[in-house]
């Protein structure tokens, strides 16, 4: 056989395949009677719905048997063995028909159903029958009871074999009606192909531009480029201290965010909580003399004989030289709501993207040492204030790499640089101190 | 009634007649929904968008061409939608396009009844899965399968070719039970 012909009865096979469901259910759901369908009853009924289903059929094979081995021990029955698809008989002219054999209704001059549709019939091949049923032997029009039992009796065969990977299965029966105007089986397998090359146009749906919501943790460092300005007129020697040996350690970003994307189109916003922490080091080298005055006995007169004669006292001055080496610690924390727009586009399983936004900070909290003098350090966890408790808003800007990888969501790498225009330090420090941050981000991706 | 009254109805807001239109039409649709996703549950919920988007825009439906057809089509997007947001799929980019050899295959695979195909096609990579059930089953052209799909109409040919040259191969390594099986 040819391929392509091969291919032909694969489209043909199945264009017209159908599967059973609760068409009553589909309905609700649609007209929106059921908002939501709870997935620990769907079990239930599909455990029920399979033991009820397994006992009938059980008892439908052995009825099935007995009356076949009892009527007609040499019938052949001929059953396609690889349909699977199931569906009830359902007749009516209930006194027309003539129970045949088990769900073969027939009636005197041809066979009807209750909604002119199709007659299935629903077997259950026990371990050791194959039995298999060619709709073409299938009469379509009996003249008697007699009659249809002599055409279905020798139109059928049965095959007793061993094929063991049969058992259980399930075998649809089919027959064509006589009334072609209906969907029959045959009229579907004459029917020209459904869809083919006949410029049948889709519509444009709104699942097209569905929205997606994504959440986002993110773990980071970053770089702080800081800029000490002197606010006084004179310049003092701690701003000097400090803009010299004041060294800004790498700063640790964490955070968490909702993405919003809408399918098809490459824009997102963003919005979530991002937590930084950055820390300051500051060695400090130190000299200073240290001066202590006493009073005492700074002369002494003694006559020739070796008497002492005279004491004079006067200020005893000391003179110490004290040097030494000192290194302190202070960090900044700061809770921020970053709200960001941005574009994506994928290649393949990668993908990169820019995006842009700002920054609201919510709070941010010092503590540590800071330098205050030449020689000392003051602790700012003390009620005065050195930085501000709030910064306002600051701007941010990057731009990310990732990949996505099969049903594991997607990482990404996102280089970032942050401009925060507020000053860190209180309006009453004598020193503006302000920061630019630029880092580096690793992310996760997960789709809801 | 018939199609084109249902169909009428339907245009026109009545329940019954869209009722009726999912009665008729609601367990092929299934059987394709199941076809492009990965289960069932997610099938139903295909289905069930299928028709909602159907109701509503079949007012833009003007008798050219099959309505199941029609019908189809809506329901192959709303698979594809629904089931990228569970199953990413991932196509090779290509320039050039691959070749395909045509095959004999034995007579016995032309009486391959739907499970026997199934298994056959499930063996097959998804993104070529899929698109060989667009192009072979569905009918639709490669243009077509790149728009739904988001590929290049390139990445859809190499795709419909490998997908033939992996069947071929497939077919040859089934084994012999198979075919008396189907026979």
């Amino acid at each position: 056989m040819e391929y392509k012909k091969f291919e032909q009865h694969i489209a043909h096979t199945l264009r017209s395949e159908e599967v059973n469901l609760d068409i009553q259910g589909i309905i609700d759901d649609i007209h929106g009677k059921k908002k939501k369908r709870r997935a620990g009853f769907i079990w239930l009924w599909a455990a029920l719905g399979m033991v009820l289903f397994g006992s009938g059929t059980i008892l439908v094979s052995r009825e099935m048997n007995k009356d076949i081995q009892s009527k007609s021990p040499s019938a052949k029955l001929m059953v396609n063995n690889t349909a699977t698809n199931i569906s009830e008989v359902k007749q009516e002219n209930n006194s027309e028909t003539n129970t045949l054999e088990n769900g073969i209704l027939l009636n005197n001059n041809h066979i009807t159903t209750k909604e002119n549709k199709k007659v299935y019939s629903e077997w259950i091949v026990t371990e050791s029958d194959h039995i298999s049923v060619d709709k073409d032997l299938i009469p379509t029009s009996v003249l008697d009871e007699n009659m249809a039992v002599e055409k279905l009796e020798s139109s059928m065969n049965i095959h007793e074999n061993n094929l063991s990977e049969m058992a259980q299965r399930k075998i649809i029966l089919t027959t064509a009606l006589e009334n072609k105007d209906i969907l029959s089986i045959q009229a579907i397998e004459n029917k020209p192909p459904f869809i083919g090359r006949d410029k049948i146009v889709c519509p444009t749906f709104s699942n097209n531009g569905k929205l997606y919501l994504e959440i986002i943790p993110e773990l980071g460092a970053f770089l702080p480029v800081k800029k000490l300005e002197n606010r006084g007129a004179e310049i003092n020697s701690v701003f000097t201290q400090r803009n010299n040996n004041e060294k800004s350690l790498e700063g640790l970003n964490a955070g968490l965010y909702l993405r919003l994307s809408k399918e098809k189109t490459p824009f997102y916003i963003k919005a979530g909580l991002s937590l930084s922490r950055l820390s300051e080091k500051m060695p400090l080298t130190y000299s200073y003399t240290r001066k202590d005055t006493t009073q005492g006995i700074i002369s002494v007169t003694v006559s020739q004989t070796g008497d002492t004669i005279t004491y004079i006292y006067g200020d005893i001055i000391q003179e110490r030289k004290i040097s030494g080496n000192k290194t302190k610690h202070y960090s900044i924390s700061m809770l921020d709501l970053p709200v960001a727009v941005g574009a994506e586009k994928r290649f393949g399983s990668w993908f990169a993207g820019i995006e842009a936004g700002l920054y609201l900070n919510l709070s941010m909290k010092s503590k540590g040492n800071l330098l205050s003098s030449d020689t000392s350090f003051i602790s700012i966890d003390t009620p005065v204030e050195y930085f501000k408790r709030s910064l306002g808003l600051s701007y941010f800007g990057g731009i990310h790499v990732g990949k996505e990888f099969k049903n594991a969501g997607r990482i990404f790498l996102a280089a970032r640089a942050r401009f925060i225009p507020e000053s860190f330090s209180t309006d009453q420090n004598r020193i503006r101190q302000t920061y630019h941050f630029i880092g580096l981000n690793l992310g996760y991706v997960y789709t809801f | 009634m018939n199609i084109e009254d249902i169909i009428k109805g339907c245009k026109e807001g009545n329940r019954k007649c869209q009722d009726a239109l999912v009665q008729k039409f609601a367990p092929g649709l299934l059987a394709l929904c199941l076809r492009y996703t990965s289960d069932r549950e997610l099938a139903r919920d295909a289905l069930q968008e299928c028709f909602i988007n159907a109701f509503r825009f079949i007012g833009k439906y003007e008798g050219k061409g099959s309505f199941e057809g029609w019908l189809k089509r809506i329901a192959v997007t709303t698979s594809i939608t629904l089931n990228k947001k569970f199953n990413q799929i991932y196509f090779e980019e290509v320039k050039e396009e691959a070749t395909w050899e045509h095959a004999t295959i034995p007579d016995i695979y032309g009486e391959l009844g739907k499970d026997e195909i199934m298994k056959i096609l499930k063996q097959l990579p998804d993104s070529l899965y899929l698109v060989f059930n667009m192009y072979v089953v569905e009918g639709y052209q490669h243009h077509e399968i790149a728009e739904v799909l988001g590929i290049t109409e390139s990445t859809s040919r190499s795709a419909l070719c490998k997908a033939r040259n992996r069947l071929a191969i497939l077919i040859k390594k089934q084994d012999a039970a198979l075919i008396a099986q189907a026979s």
